[in-house]
């Protein structure tokens, strides 16, 4: 039962391993090939923990091997547009101008249950209200609605905002992320000074986020309200 | 790129890796072959001593090999390699006639085992 527990360790670290290779297409939805992998992989790391008899070395190569093959593969669909539509295939339109595209639907095997299941998981309950729709290569559904049926934005009621990043969380249960502090260009010295300014330390913080206009937030491991600081100098 | 840079070592490892295991099984089946022949043939030419001393030969290369072997193989097929070649000597040394049985045995065992470690087509499919 012990060797039972150290391979299972051996190939959990191996998979995670192999997952992280992959890299973060991998985590997000998956191409045909990557979904393959996913389950090939799955499959083979339980062969060498269920049965002893079968050296770890033979559970360990198909899985690094697949990997390999798939990461080189995707290098090599970068590079190289056809093969990448060999190998993933293209995204159909299936609605294009208001008008569903029958032809489309019956090379995908899509029925009108499936068209408005689709729908459906984008927000849209009337078909009549969307303008374009792709299939993608990975099964998933984009969809595009009439202008007259969307939300107005801010330019189309003549509002000019300044774009700016997303907040960064530039310190985490009291360490700085330096990678981040980095991002925003700014110091750990200048984050202290931004603390000090408030009266709280670098270990009394939780969370601090960060953009680039200066707004931070700052919430405290001991509670209470968070601290909204706005232009701070970092 | 550092992902197919890594992937590509870690191919290449793995099929140096490979090919050594296919080597080293390859040949040490091929002796493991080649000894029961000697020890029948010395069996049947009346040379007992002889006989035995290879089949002592044979169970000390063994001891040798089987660990390696563990990591590369499944160990079905080992575990029935080590049952025949530990019951060798002493069945050329009580004289069994199971002998030329177990030695063929041996034998067949060990082509399978070289033939699942050899890249041909039939192996591979």
């Amino acid at each position: 039962m012990f060797v039972v527990l150290i391979r299972s360790l051996i190939l959990y670290i191996l998979v995670i391993f192999a997952v992280r290779l992959m890299g973060k297409r991998q985590l997000g939805e998956l191409q045909p090939s990557e979904l393959v992998i996913t389950i090939l992989i799955s499959n083979i790391a339980t062969l060498p923990i269920e049965d002893v008899n079968i050296p770890v070395i033979v559970g360990v190569t198909p899985i690094l091997a697949l990997v390999c093959f798939e990461v080189l593969m995707s290098g090599l669909t970068l590079k190289f547009p056809k093969f990448r539509r060999l190998v993933s295939g293209s995204p159909k339109i299936i609605i294009h101008n208001g008008i569903v595209d029958q032809k489309v639907m019956n090379e995908l095997r899509f029925s009108v249950d499936d068209l408005v299941s689709a729908m459906r998981g984008k927000d849209v309950f009337d078909i009549s209200k969307v303008q374009f729709a792709i299939v993608e290569t990975n099964g998933s559904f984009s969809v595009m609605k009439k202008r007259e049926d969307d939300m107005p934005k801010l330019s189309d009621i003549g509002i000019y905002v300044q774009n700016s990043d997303p907040p960064q969380l530039i310190v985490a249960d009291g360490k700085m992320i330096t990678p981040a502090i980095d991002f925003l260009g700014s110091s750990t010295e200048a984050v202290r000074k931004v603390l000090s300014g408030i009266g709280v330390k670098l270990e009394q913080v939780m969370i601090m986020t960060a953009d680039s206009g200066g707004k931070c937030y700052i919430a405290r491991k001991s509670g209470g309200s968070p601290y909204i600081i706005e232009g701070a100098k970092l | 790129m550092t992902r197919m840079i890594m992937s590509g070592c870690i191919l290449v490892t793995l099929l140096v890796m490979s090919i050594f295991s296919s080597v080293t099984v390859d040949r040490n089946c091929r002796e493991i072959e080649r000894s029961t022949e000697n020890i029948w043939e010395l069996y049947t030419s009346g040379d007992i001593q002889g006989a035995k001393d290879e089949a002592s030969g044979l169970e000390t290369r063994w001891e040798k090999i089987h660990g390696r072997y563990a990591v590369l193989v499944n160990n079905g097929r080992l575990n029935e390699m080590d049952r025949v070649i530990s019951r060798i000597y002493y069945l050329v040394e009580n004289d069994s006639r199971e002998l030329h049985s177990e030695l063929t045995e041996l034998e067949h065992i060990s082509k399978g085992l070289r033939a699942g470690e050899t890249p041909k087509l039939m192996s591979i499919f």
